[in-house]
């Protein structure tokens, strides 16, 4: 959640400029006080104890992916890397081979990790054979320690047009400084959090207790950019395909985690401007420009070109609404199957209903024993065709259809700025859950300075369009209603300042799903890419076209 | 010359001034018999408790609570004054409250650290009868109140003075909100030990039941914000609870509706069962809280083979060196002579022996291991250790 203020910016970087010159003074001649072993990442002792207890040190393989929806292989490059620098604080780094091989080995005794069913791992397998082949690890390479490496995303703070966390610097809109232009119309005095991905380094003893934990900050996972993103959503999220791509940055991180293994106190201390050691202070100029970001929601629906899908799907099996978390009555559950009923007579199909599909699917699913391979947790094409042509002989259709359409309710989220949420092709007002109203609140319009930018989970129906093979043509999404209501009350601190702490309420059930008019503009909105033609779309979002609400 | 004004003064003139304002805009009534109006809020509360993630999901748990909410309304037609919802919360702080829909919760640290259903029932009792009568409406209006009537007088006062009175007003106001809060506190729990005693738990048992918490809380080095979490609430609270007793409390009324023995065996074993969750995940995240807590509930209940497994994965926590892989050879050993002992502190122990080169004892405790826990996950993987040996 991030507020800006664009347009007064030029006086707190005055300041700052003045006082950031007397700091930097003061710290010139200030020596620095050398961190302590707790600050280090150190539970008991230091790293001279670490070094000593932990010579032999093994590292245990990083589950892959590493991030889910990221590059697999990044983990072997973040192992790679960071054996380097344990190398050179000292350890004597062991090959992996015999926990892969144990690991191998105690997968297959217990006929896979992974549940068939969901591709996730099935309660205990996982540890059962991680514990089993790091005591492997343990005794047939006489450990003495290992070392573990996992990648986590968290909340970072920005701090004007930065964040640092970790020993890594970023500026939040994942731009370079454009000189004067970015003094001028730069993104100001901000404040929020972003999201960022870091690499914890931890190092354990034989019984498993942790001996020293340091995180190194890799890259933003979200850039914040007025001037980039369309309507109201500043936010660019990195595609998860394109985090872990960066090696420098990786190295960063690592070297950053390593950093209290590798020195001593006394010499980070002394290497407070060093970037090697304070690698904060590398230069953005120095790494890699960060992979684009994407406005969450933006991406086509159509995962085929249109004019294939609709060279080749004349017969579509339409199954029932699946209601996922929410409680859909019959009447909502008929409504929404004839709205798209409704909107798919523009392309002539033949849409057949078939109120058993989810169940027929299920059985279908049921009597493959699920599609995932249990050994590596991904799926398995056989299996999935399999399902299919069970689905298929299950519809007892002739001739067969040419696709499954399926709708579901989703829980999704909401991104607002200055209470107005946007999402999917809906809009509402956060905090009067009324339509919006462009305007400023002093006005009885919704856009309220003081309720910042973030988001609040919203109701979406989302719709997919599968051929024979399982392989999707069309994923669409449109946003019905906020699940929460946003609420900013306006608290004084004292005399002169006054804070506006929001709060989030999620909304009753009985108080969802009663407004069908948001459900038709849902419908068609994920629909529209596969039932308008791009012209008849770009006439619809011309700006005179109100959207829902 | 100028005199600062004393708080009497300032108390005087504000009384003087206040009434006068009071007369002009027409006070509300004090002590109006209260009107819970359950709102849309209470319902999102509610729905939002229910589906989170800390819902407990224990029809055992839900029978008590019910069971002895129930005792207390039926034996008092004023505790009727919502039709109670009662679910548990999963939180290791213990607390109890309600909303003004009927929706009440109760953590389930709050039942793992109680011993008996007099206790339960006096810690749904007391924010019961703060619900009933509306109390936090009540204090809410009466510093509505307070506010319209005092703002001429202080606005004037503190113009006058230069801001020089303003700290001691705002000083003073506290202090009359806490008096406020303190006496319809005490009002309730007059009140809810009235309901304990009609109902035919002993009122005693609500200092006792704080007194458990406060002594459970201090040993596990654990407090929060819950007024049954909160050290400093929890010792003024038994104190006026004490003193309430003392002058005011009726003599219990034998209960007819539930034998004592099966009430206090199913709160005993939920207690247990819910006390353990905690010990298991302070093995990893709170070690400080993990013996205290096994160290009660093993004088209580007397000790068990869980409880003997969780001390003995603490020892395994610290076994980094030869004297602690033999201390925790020792605490699975002990554990294993309980028959209840559960099946994985078998398989710890064959591991343990392993890690201290005997291999003999290893492959017996896994054969154990295997035959107490057929279907194990792990099974498979504990095979190929004994086809090895």
């Amino acid at each position: 959640m991030i507020s800006g203020s664009l347009g007064r910016h030029l006086r707190p970087i005055a300041i700052a400029v003045l006082f950031g010159m007397t700091g930097a003074a003061v710290a010139a001649s200030k020596p620095t006080v050398p961190p302590t072993n707790a600050e280090l990442g150190f539970v008991d002792g230091g790293r001279t104890e670490v070094l000593e207890r932990c010579k032999r040190l093994g590292i245990q393989p990083m589950v892959r992916p590493t991030f889910p929806g990221t590059d697999p292989e990044a983990a072997v490059r973040i192992q790679s890397i960071a054996a380097s620098f344990l190398r050179e604080a000292g350890f004597e780094v062991v090959p992996d081979a015999s926990y892969v091989a144990a690991y191998d080995k105690f997968n297959h005794a217990i006929g896979g990790i992974y549940n068939p069913g969901t591709g996730a791992p099935r309660p205990g397998a996982l540890s059962g054979v991680t514990q089993n082949a790091l005591r492997e690890f343990f005794d047939h390479d006489q450990l003495d320690c290992v070392a573990t490496l996992q990648v986590f995303e968290s909340k970072l703070n920005v701090v004007g047009r930065l964040v640092l966390w970790n020993g890594a610097t970023e500026r939040v809109n994942g731009q370079l400084p454009a000189g004067v232009s970015d003094f001028v119309f730069g993104a100001g005095d901000m404040r929020g959090t972003l999201p960022g991905i870091s690499v914890q380094l931890q190092i354990l003893d034989r019984a498993n207790k942790a001996l020293f934990t340091h995180s190194g900050g890799i890259q933003l996972a979200a850039y914040h950019d007025p001037h980039r993103g369309s309507g109201t959503a500043t936010f660019l999220n990195v595609p998860l395909s394109k985090l872990l791509q960066d090696d420098k940055r990786i190295e960063r991180a690592l070297r950053y985690a390593t950093v209290p293994l590798r020195f001593t106190t006394d010499e980070i201390a002394a290497g407070a401007n060093d970037p090697s050691i304070a690698t904060s202070l590398v230069k953005l100029e120095d790494l890699p420009p960060v992979p684009a970001g994407v406005v969450a929601g933006e991406e086509t629906a159509l995962k085929v070109p249109r004019d294939q899908i609709l060279a080749n799907v004349h017969r579509v099996v339409l199954g029932p609404l699946f209601p996922a978390e929410f409680k859909v009555s019959p009447e909502m559950a008929a409504r929404y199957r004839a709205q798209v009923h409704e909107e798919l007579k523009r392309l002539d199909w033949e849409v057949i209903d078939a109120d058993d599909l989810n169940i027929i699917a299920a059985e279908s699913f049921q009597r493959i024993g699920g599609y995932y391979d249990p050994l590596t947790g991904v799926q398995d094409p056989a299996k999935v065709a399999e399902m299919m042509r069970l689905i298929f002989r299950g519809l007892a259709l002739t001739p067969a259809p040419d696709a499954l359409l399926t709708i579901a309710l989703a829980k999704t989220w909401a991104p607002h700025k200055f209470g107005v949420a946007e999402w999917y092709g809906a809009e509402q007002d956060a905090q009067s859950l009324g339509p919006v109203n462009r305007g400023p609140k002093l006005f009885g319009g919704s856009t309220d300075p003081n309720a910042g930018e973030g988001s609040l989970t919203a109701s979406a129906v989302r719709v997919v369009l599968r051929d024979s093979t399982n392989a999707t043509l069309y994923d669409g999404v449109g946003g019905v209603e906020l699940l929460q209501q946003l609420s900013v009350t306006p608290t004084r601190t004292d005399f002169r300042t006054t804070t506006y702490p929001q709060k989030l309420t999620d909304r009753a059930p009985q108080e969802l799903f009663q407004d069908q008019t948001r459900e038709q503009h849902a419908i068609h909105f994920a629909l529209r890419e596969l039932v308008l033609t791009p012209a008849e779309i770009a006439a619809e979002n011309q700006p005179e076209k109100p959207k829902a609400h | 010359m100028h005199r600062t004004p004393t708080r009497h003064d300032l108390v005087f003139k504000r009384s003087v001034v206040g009434v006068a304002l009071s007369a002009l805009l027409g006070a509300t009534t004090i002590g109006a018999a209260p009107v819970l109006k359950p709102t849309l809020a209470d319902d999102r509360v509610e729905a939002s408790y229910n589906s989170g993630n800390q819902f407990v999901h224990d029809a055992e748990f839900d029978e008590l609570l019910s069971r002895v909410a129930k005792r207390i309304q039926d034996a008092n037609p004023d505790a009727r004054c919502l039709a109670l919802r009662l679910h548990a919360l999963d939180e290791p702080l213990p607390y109890s409250f309600g909303l003004k829909n009927g929706a009440f919760y109760v953590s389930t640290g709050l039942i793992a650290r109680i011993d008996s259903e007099a206790e339960l029932a006096a810690l749904i009792a007391l924010p019961l009868a703060a619900l009933c009568r509306g109390d936090a409406d009540q204090l809410r209006s009466d510093q509505r109140q307070r506010i319209l009537k005092n703002l001429v007088p202080d606005l004037l006062l503190v113009t006058l003075t230069i801001g020089i009175t303003a700290p001691s007003l705002r000083k003073h106001d506290e202090q009359q909100d806490a008096n406020d809060r303190d006496q319809l506190r005490d009002a309730s729990d007059t009140l809810a030990l009235q309901w304990l005693a009609a109902a035919g738990y002993d009122p005693a048992a609500a200092p006792l039941a704080l007194t458990q918490l406060l002594d459970s809380l201090a040993a596990e080095d654990r407090s929060g914000a819950p007024e049954f979490a909160n050290a400093a609430d929890l010792d003024t609270r038994r104190e006026s609870l004490t003193r309430l007793l003392a002058t005011s409390a009726p003599a219990p009324t034998p209960p007819t509706a539930t034998t004592p023995a099966v009430a206090a065996d199913a709160l005993r074993k939920l207690s247990w069962r819910y006390a353990m969750n905690l010990a298991r995940i302070d093995v990893g995240s709170h070690p400080t809280g993990l013996l205290p807590l096994l160290d009660r509930i093993d004088a209580r209940d007397g000790p068990s083979g869980y409880s003997a497994y969780l001390r003995a994965e603490f020892a395994r926590h610290d076994s980094g060196t030869d004297a602690g892989v033999a201390a925790a050879i020792a605490a699975y050993e002990k554990c294993v002579t309980f028959s209840d002992a559960p099946p994985a502190a078998y398989r710890e122990l064959g591991f343990l022996y392993r890690r201290a080169g005997d291999q003999r004892r290893a492959r017996d405790v896994f054969v154990k291991y295997l035959q107490k826990a057929p279907n194990a996950v792990d099974g498979p993987i504990i095979r190929t250790y004994l086809e090895v040996q």
